[in-house]
């Protein structure tokens, strides 16, 4: 015997489940920290951590920038509000002015240009403010050139072959801007082939008379300052990363990663979408965690740095959450595997200790089975202190009551067959050995008065009549009481009977046995009931013959068998309009030999109901009467369905 | 008909004398042979010189021999196992008519308390088998 649910599995699963439920709970805590309390958890402090690092070097790289910027711009000033500047410039510009309007603007003129003083005060002082930074470190400019006004030509440049050129990006930008009374304009370029661009910082230089005279434009060489930037990590991890864009979210030098669709973005084309990016370049600061250029999740801190009014510099400096949440993944996977082999363990333990507890549990279950199986010997024994063993000897217990009560039983009904067997021999005794002397008294009765019935008075002749009259009803009752015990004692044979035909023939019997009488009879068909043909003939010969005599009285008898189906069961009626009976003596009419008329009224021994009851009780069936005086009387019984289906 | 013998293994007396009224009352005049016990009826029928009778009326409840003995050594002798059997018993007990039929009696007949009825079975029994046996010939 297998049990399905067994008790093996339940404890396996409960421990699982428990310890996986355990396992998790603490991991999450672990993991995401406690709900409503100051504790994070890993994943929290990894975020904490990374935020805080990414603030501070961003702040960093923001203040160096600045810083750098801020000493770009300080050089403008310098070279703008010296003396040198204002008063040679307007004096070299008006100089060009009368040589250009002279016609001579060829090499010739220029270099009549450099003979002259204001050109080289104003080149010396160049020269000095490019010289400044370039001790120790690399010189951020590469030319530093004043144009002028009216013309747009370079005038004065650290960049000699420059002189009396026009710069390369058109003239018009500068002078229209500074024109339109722009301070300070920012250019960003890239050269062909640089990765780095090219920035160009311009402001307006002015004479004594605050007339604007020229635009003075410093190139810068961004690659110094940006380059550290990009290579810079500086502690960020391997997914670490310093975007620059300007105003419109445009690069401003090249990004470490492809894009999305795996093309490499280009410097001062490229525009970022990414929300990191496009709050630095619209001059927002802050931390932000959110996708990048390449769609990854980032956590991102942004700065922006104000260059000049037109121009500004956004900042995104960025790390892979990924890379956030790598040493919590990686610990969480760690203790995945301890888990996982944790579990092995546990569950080979718990297989081996539930084998251990349920040994005994299985070794009762065969006895059981066996017990239940009808091996009454057997006894689980298990000897242990526990509680199957307190179940063990209780249950060998209640083994022992069965076999001790078994056997009384089997001495019982061993007795009983004996009574049983003696009974039926005594039955049979009975109709054997009683008969033939109530034969004999009827039949010599009848002999005297045949041979001698002339010879005797006629009063003698009637007490003879009244002799046999005796024995016969004496062997009507030995008849009927046999039919008793033969209903109570046999066997049940059970098979299908057809008690609507049953019924028919019986009516149809007596019909002919007394054609005179007026009788109508209706049986119902489909009365088919499991039981013993030959005891249920007698219940429909006993009933029937109960309805025809009852009702012999009345001018039209008539007699119903009605039949109802109900779930597997059969309700039979035999109903008449004979002259019925007080139900007060219901309990009466089923008593052996108990009658409710006289024998004048209708012959009968008052058997017949209780052998019909007795019938009916052991079919498991149930016997109902309803009757009133002068109505007639309804025996009604149910019978299991013969029926297929019924079992 | 009066040739037909008829054996009657009874071993009530009385009944002997119902049996025999109700035959003469019936105007059933045939010789009527009997014998009180099982072995006595088979001592009859087996004997080499006995003729043998048209009909056995054979009771159950017999000394020594039982009719149910009587009627199965009748059924396994091949010279009376054609032989009409009727048993006519007191016993209406379904297990002895079973088993009466099973070693294949004739006929199996209660004999009824009521005299007047027995007379009218008794007649029945010996017109249909003597006729039988009559046409038989």
């Amino acid at each position: 015997m297998k049990a399905r649910n067994s008790v093996r599995t339940k404890f396996l699963i409960a421990f699982t489940l428990l310890f996986t439920l355990g396992f998790l709970a603490t991991e999450l805590v672990n993991i995401a920290g406690l709900p409503f309390s100051s504790f994070n958890g890993w994943a929290g402090n990894a975020r904490q951590e990374a935020a805080s690092h990414l603030t501070l070097v961003a702040d960093l790289n923001q203040n160096e920038l600045k810083h750098w910027f801020v000493e770009r711009f300080s050089d403008v000033q310098i070279i703008i509000n010296n003396e040198i500047t204002t008063a040679d410039f307007s004096t070299l510009a008006a100089f060009s002015h009368h040589m250009e309007l002279d016609g001579g603007v060829d090499e010739g003129s220029w270099s009549q240009l450099r003979h002259r003083g204001d050109f080289n005060r104003i080149s010396t002082f160049l020269s000095l403010v490019k010289m400044t930074h370039g001790e120790g470190q690399v010189n951020p400019y590469e030319t530093i050139r004043i144009i002028d006004i009216e013309t747009g030509r370079v005038l004065v440049s650290t960049d000699d072959v420059e002189i009396g050129s026009v710069p390369d990006i058109d003239k018009n930008f500068w002078i229209e801007n500074t024109r339109a009374g722009q301070t300070s304009i920012v250019n960003v370029a890239l050269n062909l082939g640089d990765s780095f661009p090219h920035l160009a910082i311009a402001h307006r230089l002015m004479d004594m008379n605050k007339t604007v005279i020229g635009v003075v434009i410093l190139e810068v060489t961004v690659e110094d300052v940006f380059k550290p930037l990009f290579e810079t990590r500086s502690g960020l991890g391997d997914t670490g990363e310093v975007v620059l864009v300007d105003e419109n979210s445009r690069i401003l030098m090249p990004l470490r990663h492809s894009l999305k669709d795996g093309s490499t973005a280009r410097v001062l084309e490229h525009k970022i979408e990414a929300k990191p990016a496009t709050l630095a370049a619209a001059g927002y600061e802050g931390l932000i965690e959110s996708n990048d250029y390449r769609g990854h999740e980032v956590m991102a801190a942004y700065r922006h740095i104000r260059v000049s009014p037109n121009w500004g510099v956004g900042m995104v400096i960025k790390i892979d959450k990924e890379q956030l949440y790598a040493p919590v993944s990686q610990s969480v996977r760690a203790s995945l595997w301890v888990v996982t082999i944790g579990l092995g363990i546990m569950v080979t333990l718990i297989l081996i200790l539930i084998r251990q507890l349920t040994r005994p549990m299985r070794q009762m279950a065969q006895v059981a089975t066996q017990l239940a199986g009808g091996d009454r010997s057997v006894r689980s024994n298990l000897n242990t202190k526990d509680e199957m063993g307190l179940l063990s000897t209780a249950f060998d217990g209640m083994a022992d009551n069965i076999e001790l009560t078994w056997q009384k039983l089997e001495h019982r009904s061993a007795e009983l067959k004996l009574v049983n067997q003696e009974l039926e021999s005594f039955a049979y005794s009975i109709a054997h050995d009683l008969r033939a002397p109530l034969r004999a008294i009827d039949g010599f009765s009848q002999a005297l008065l045949d041979d001698y019935g002339e010879a005797l008075e006629s009063e003698a002749r009637e007490y003879i009549g009244y002799l046999r009259e005796g024995s016969q009803e004496m062997g009507h009752l030995i008849d009927d009481l046999l039919k008793l015990a033969r209903v109570t004692q046999g066997e049940i044979c059970m098979g299908k009977v057809n008690l609507s035909e049953c019924a028919a023939e019986i009516l149809q019997k007596m019909k002919d046995s007394d054609p005179e009488r007026v009788v109508t009879t209706y049986v119902a068909p489909g009365g088919v009931v499991k039981g013993d043909t030959r005891l249920l003939t007698v219940v429909m010969e006993n009933l029937l013959g109960n309805a025809w005599k009852f009702s012999s009285y009345e001018q039209h008898t008539y007699i119903e068998f009605n039949v109802v189906h109900k779930s597997g069961r059969v309700l039979c009626q035999v109903k008449d309009n004979g002259v019925g009976f007080d139900m007060a003596y219901e309990n009466k009419l089923f008593e052996p030999f108990h009658r409710l008329h006289s024998n004048e009224e209708f012959e009968g021994s008052g058997i017949g109901l209780a052998t019909v009851q007795r019938i009916i009780h052991r079919h498991n069936g149930h016997l109902q009467v309803k009757s009133k005086v002068g109505e007639g009387a309804s025996f009604c019984f149910e019978l299991d369905s013969g029926e297929a289906g019924s079992g | 008909m009066d040739e037909k013998v008829i054996l009657l293994v009874e071993d009530n007396y009385k009944d002997v004398l119902l049996l025999i009224r109700a035959f003469k009352k019936n105007n059933i005049n045939n010789r009527i042979d009997v014998v009180r016990d099982g072995q006595r009826a088979l001592d009859y029928l087996f004997s080499e010189e006995g003729v043998l009778p048209a009909m056995v009326i054979l009771d159950l409840k017999l000394p020594k021999l039982d009719g149910h003995e009587v009627l199965r050594q009748i059924r396994s002798n091949e010279r009376t196992k054609q032989l009409p059997v009727v048993i006519l018993s007191s016993s209406d007990d379904y297990k002895d008519i079973d088993k009466a039929y099973a070693a294949g009696v004739n006929s199996f007949v209660s004999k009824p308390v009521n005299i007047d009825d027995f007379t009218t079975t008794v007649r029945d029994l010996g017109l249909y088998w003597l006729q039988i046996n009559k046409t038989a010939h």
